[in-house]
């Protein structure tokens, strides 16, 4: 069974029928469903009923009637929900009038109550209830995957097909669905969205003692509704197509519990419909008594195909972990050493017939270079820019400037020239050109006294070819 | 597939992705001491190339001098009559040195007294064309106090070739002779 469904047919047994609907998740996420007539379930039935639908991925799901079975909100004194958790199953134990592990339970709800402790809304049957449902079931062909509690899914759809109106002031109203099936009547009670109790009654066998069925149902309603609370009545199953039945019984509960009556459209196939859309789709209350021991073979061997697969992926993730590992290792690995060979071949180039020591590789190669630097610099230098050139630039300078050298000495990277000039301003030109050739340049002049000459002597550096 | 060997499936995916967790939090610290050792090496191999290209350079410098028809490098005595007009020049070879494959360095002084300066470029730009090349190390120019454009011209040059001379121990030779 696919953890998600996309077919589902909710099977509802009616005394010694069943409504069976087929439903479909559409690619949108819609429910689309269509009750499938006679002929089409005994076809179904005859192409291997459940054991076809396991098969191709399709989900079959039964209810557990509520005469079988029992809704329960249990309230814990924790805060803690993790707490409340443990301590529940000994409440329930409290509660049930036979011994817990005697029955399949799930706890489908919890709530906070406004004193802040947790409220837990437990779903409960005994196991012989469950196998005789399940026996019934097959009797009529059918072996449900799922089994979901009647009142529960009951409850659900009316919130589906009938939300209920919002009210801003005031309490939630209450709302009371009344299942009409064959044999009996599922009565079930909440207020606004919460989910109350649900109840079940055999239904009388002639139209004549529909008066009984109200005392009995306003014995149970008395217990569970406030006296002339606003009620919205809704109405559904096989029966709740007959209007005299219907108004009778909306007629002596309003008179007790003012409300609107609303009938469920296709009121038959409502159990049914809710079934399907319970296993279709996430929400609220939803529960499977088919556990354990009365596990599906479909549901187990699914449920062991996803373990299956999910030990596989975390197989492979090991694997694929560990392989990047050590790839990763024996690729960092191989690079090192590759770069370090690179340096050694090249440190032998540079430095042949060297011993060289692992981690020593420039300092043994620097002290090789240095032995051979000299032997080979001037045939470099001889590539480099002349002197002579710089030479010209700065004698074109001096006579730009208009001043006139009496002494010059060029070096690489150093020049010292005196002379002299007509004008005090020649010098601050001189300077100038002298620095556009990239000299730092000291320049010195000294005022004209006996000669009418200024004198100057630079001294500048830098500015080598 | 039966409970036992489900149970065996997921304690050796377990056991194997553990194994693979572990495997990667070894492998990623010792990436990144690696790493550290990487980078190191990478500066190492870098200073190495460097030093590599600068021999390179000099490598295919002394090539292009050993592909010279003429290895020897031109007289300067020679060029000093044939640029330089109305002065001899005084030449002295200051020292010389061994080079590599038989190469040897050396450098000269050459002295123009009295010699009309404009014609110092000259004689630099002809010594500088020949191959091998002289090179100026070094120039001291002085003007005349006598007359306009006259002046002293010291000047260091200094050419690779192979001429053949003998040179004392260390490669070293200062002599004081002259060579005009």
């Amino acid at each position: 069974m696919p953890s998600r469904p996309r077919v589902c047919y909710g099977v509802a047994l009616s005394g010694s029928a069943a409504v069976t609907v087929r439903a479909w998740r559409s690619s949108g996420g819609t429910v689309r469903q269509a009750v499938l007539t006679k002929g089409e379930t005994a076809a179904r039935r005859s192409a291997g009923g459940l054991a076809e639908s396991a098969r191709s991925g399709d989900v079959t799901v039964g209810c557990l009637a509520v005469q079988e079975s029992l809704t329960l909100w249990l309230n814990s004194p924790l805060v803690s929900r993790a707490k409340a958790e443990k301590v529940l199953p000994s409440l329930l134990d409290i509660q049930l009038p036979f011994p817990v592990e005697d029955c399949m339970y799930r706890f489908v709800e919890f709530r906070r109550t406004p004193e802040g402790t947790i409220s837990a809304l437990v779903c409960a049957a005994r196991r012989e209830a469950i196998q005789a449902c399940l026996e019934r079931y097959q009797a009529q062909g059918t072996d449900p995957m799922l089994l979901d509690h009647e009142g529960l899914a009951l409850w659900t759809q009316s919130l589906v097909e009938r939300p209920p109106a919002e009210s801003r002031r005031g309490p939630a109203p209450y709302r009371v669905l009344i299942c009409l099936a064959d044999d009996h009547a599922t009565l079930v009670i909440g207020c606004g969205e919460r989910y109350g109790n649900a109840h079940s009654l055999q239904m009388p066998s002639s139209p004549m003692s529909n008066d009984d069925l109200v005392n009995r149902l306003q014995l149970i309603l008395h217990a569970d509704l406030p006296a002339g609370v606003g009620v919205q009545w809704l109405f559904c199953g096989a029966r709740a197509g007959e209007a005299a039945v219907v108004d009778a019984l909306y007629r002596s509960l309003t008179s007790v519990w003012p409300g609107t009556l609303t009938l469920i459209e296709k009121p038959a196939s409502f159990l049914a419909r809710a079934l399907c859309v319970r296993a279709l789709k996430r929400g609220p209350l939803r529960c499977n008594l088919r556990q354990q021991t009365f596990t599906h073979p479909a549901v187990r061997r699914a449920a062991d195909g996803r373990a299956r697969a999910a030990a596989v992926g975390i197989l492979i993730a090991g694997i694929l972990l560990a392989g990047f590992s050590l790839t990763s290792r024996l690729l960092g690995e191989r690079r090192f050493n590759r770069i370090k060979s690179e340096i050694a071949a090249v440190a032998g180039e540079l430095a042949p017939g060297v011993t060289i020591p692992y981690g020593r590789e420039i300092p043994e190669v620097q002290k090789a270079w240095e032995k051979q630097v000299s032997q080979t610099a001037p045939f470099i230098d001889a590539f480099a820019p002349s002197l002579a050139v710089r030479l010209a630039e700065v004698i074109k300078a001096g006579q730009a400037s208009d001043v006139r050298f009496e002494t010059l000495s060029l070096r690489r990277n150093s020049l010292i020239l005196t002379g002299v000039t007509e004008d005090w301003d020649q010098c601050g030109q001189l300077e100038q050109r002298l620095k556009a050739l990239g000299y730092t340049v000291k320049l010195e002049r000294q005022e004209a006294v006996a000669e009418t000459e200024v004198r100057f002597t630079v001294n500048a550096e830098g500015g080598g070819p | 597939m039966k409970p036992k060997a489900l149970f065996i499936l997921q304690a050796c995916a377990l056991a194997v992705f553990l194994a693979g967790v572990l495997a990667s939090i070894a492998t990623i610290r010792q990436n990144l001491d690696l790493r550290g050792k990487i980078r190191n090496k990478m500066e190492t191999l870098a200073q190495l190339v460097a030093m590599k290209q600068t021999r390179d350079r000099h490598q295919a410098a002394l090539r292009v001098f050993e592909g010279l028809s003429n290895t020897s490098p031109v007289s300067l005595a020679s060029l000093g009559h044939a640029t330089v007009t109305n002065a001899l020049p005084e030449i002295r070879e200051r020292e010389s040195r061994n080079l590599t494959v038989g190469w040897t360095l050396r450098q000269m002084e050459v002295v123009f007294s009295e010699v009309n300066l404009s014609q110092i470029p000259g004689f630099l730009q002809a010594v500088e064309m020949q191959r091998p090349p002289w090179r100026l190390v070094e120039c001291t120019l002085a003007s005349s106090r006598q007359a306009d454009g006259l002046g002293r011209a010291v000047l260091i040059l200094e050419a690779a070739g192979k001429t053949g001379r003998q040179t004392t121990e260390g490669g070293r030779r200062t002599t004081d002779n002259k060579t005009h």
